[in-house]
């Protein structure tokens, strides 16, 4: 019996008692073929797994449960992106996985057909390849500021947000993290849901700003490059 | 900046992609947006700050959750490797027949 050659310790996380026992058993080839195919796929989206989960904080929300299961959608929308990630060929996960929470998000009042089907795994496919098609036409029009803040990462965007008014700050990320419309805002802060629009649009003008700097003063991003100053 | 409705457009742009205007408006701004190069890429740029956002910040996904999923996954792959293994074995059984 060959032993394995994936080690889930390379992956920065505990393996939990499953795949310890598969450890401590003697591994097949069809054991070790599983655990690479979870390897690869934890590895491709890590870096979106905050980002899906804030979408399903958000779908929870709209729809009114307990936010605690949110975490519950989260794993569902991750098992449904995995059933799917060997066949799928976009460049363009963070789409894909967003149309996943969509498409898992409406089957959740359908709570006795919470299996995912072969069928829905391949409407994912399908339907994201056709999503990813009609914009591929207008990805040239992308500009050279966009293509420096899709480089930018935590530390720039931190430094930007820091410099941000904080109550102006505060709604924004009530707005963009927690998913709560201008009028859900208004409710809970007591600003009317007009200004709560104001202050969010002024936060992210100064968000942008403040980006658009940090790319110039890095030499990303040329002066006149700014589509904006026509 | 010409009067082709431009102004409007770039105001509503972060509106629209907050999901806070009424269809009616959003197709207005959809429809300037396939018309016009200079807002299309406000757009973009607007879209990316948004996910820049999106991506960084909020609650990591806590410990247990990426425990249990992971050994969710775990079954699932079993499960698939064992299928495939199954298949690759019949096909290879078809072909001595």
């Amino acid at each position: 019996m060959s032993t394995t050659q994936v080690s889930l310790a390379n992956f920065n996380f505990v393996a939990p008692r499953s795949a310890r026992k598969l450890y401590s058993t003697q591994m097949t080839t069809a054991d070790t073929k599983a655990l690479e195919l979870v390897a690869d796929f934890q590895l491709q989206v890590r870096p979106y797994e905050r980002y899906v989960l804030n979408l399903c904080r958000k779908k929870i929300r709209e729809f009114g449960k307990d936010i605690t299961m949110a975490d519950d959608l989260y794993q569902e929308v991750m098992l449904r992106a995995f059933k799917g990630f060997a066949r799928f060929d976009g460049e363009n996960i963070q789409g894909w996985l967003k149309m996943i929470v969509r498409n898992t998000s409406i089957n959740l009042n359908q709570a006795d057909d919470k299996h995912v089907t072969r069928q829905q795994v391949v409407e994912d496919l399908e339907g994201w390849q056709v999503a990813e098609g009609q914009s591929a036409t207008t990805r040239h029009i992308q500009s050279a500021e966009a293509e420096a803040i899709a480089n930018m990462g935590s530390p720039e965007l931190n430094e930007a947000l820091g410099k941000i008014k904080p109550e102006r700050r505060k709604v924004f990320l009530m707005h963009e993290i927690d998913g709560l419309k201008y009028s859900e805002i208004a409710e809970i802060t007591g600003i009317k849901a007009v200004t709560v629009g104001t202050m969010i649009n002024k936060a992210k003008i100064e968000l942008r700003g403040y980006l658009r700097d940090l790319a110039i003063s890095e030499g990303v991003l040329q002066i006149e490059a700014n589509p904006t100053r026509k | 900046m010409s009067d082709c409705g431009c102004d409007e457009a770039k105001k509503r742009v972060h509106d629209f992609l907050s999901q806070e205007l009424d269809d009616n408006k959003s197709q207005d701004v959809i429809d300037h947006l396939a018309n016009c190069d200079d807002c299309e890429s406000e757009y973009y740029v607007e879209e990316r700050v948004k996910t820049l956002v999106k991506l960084n910040l909020g609650d990591d996904v806590n410990q247990e959750v990426r425990q249990k999923l992971e050994a969710r996954l775990i079954a699932v792959a079993a499960e698939i490797a064992r299928i495939e293994q199954e298949v690759a074995g019949q096909i290879s059984l078809t072909e001595n027949s």
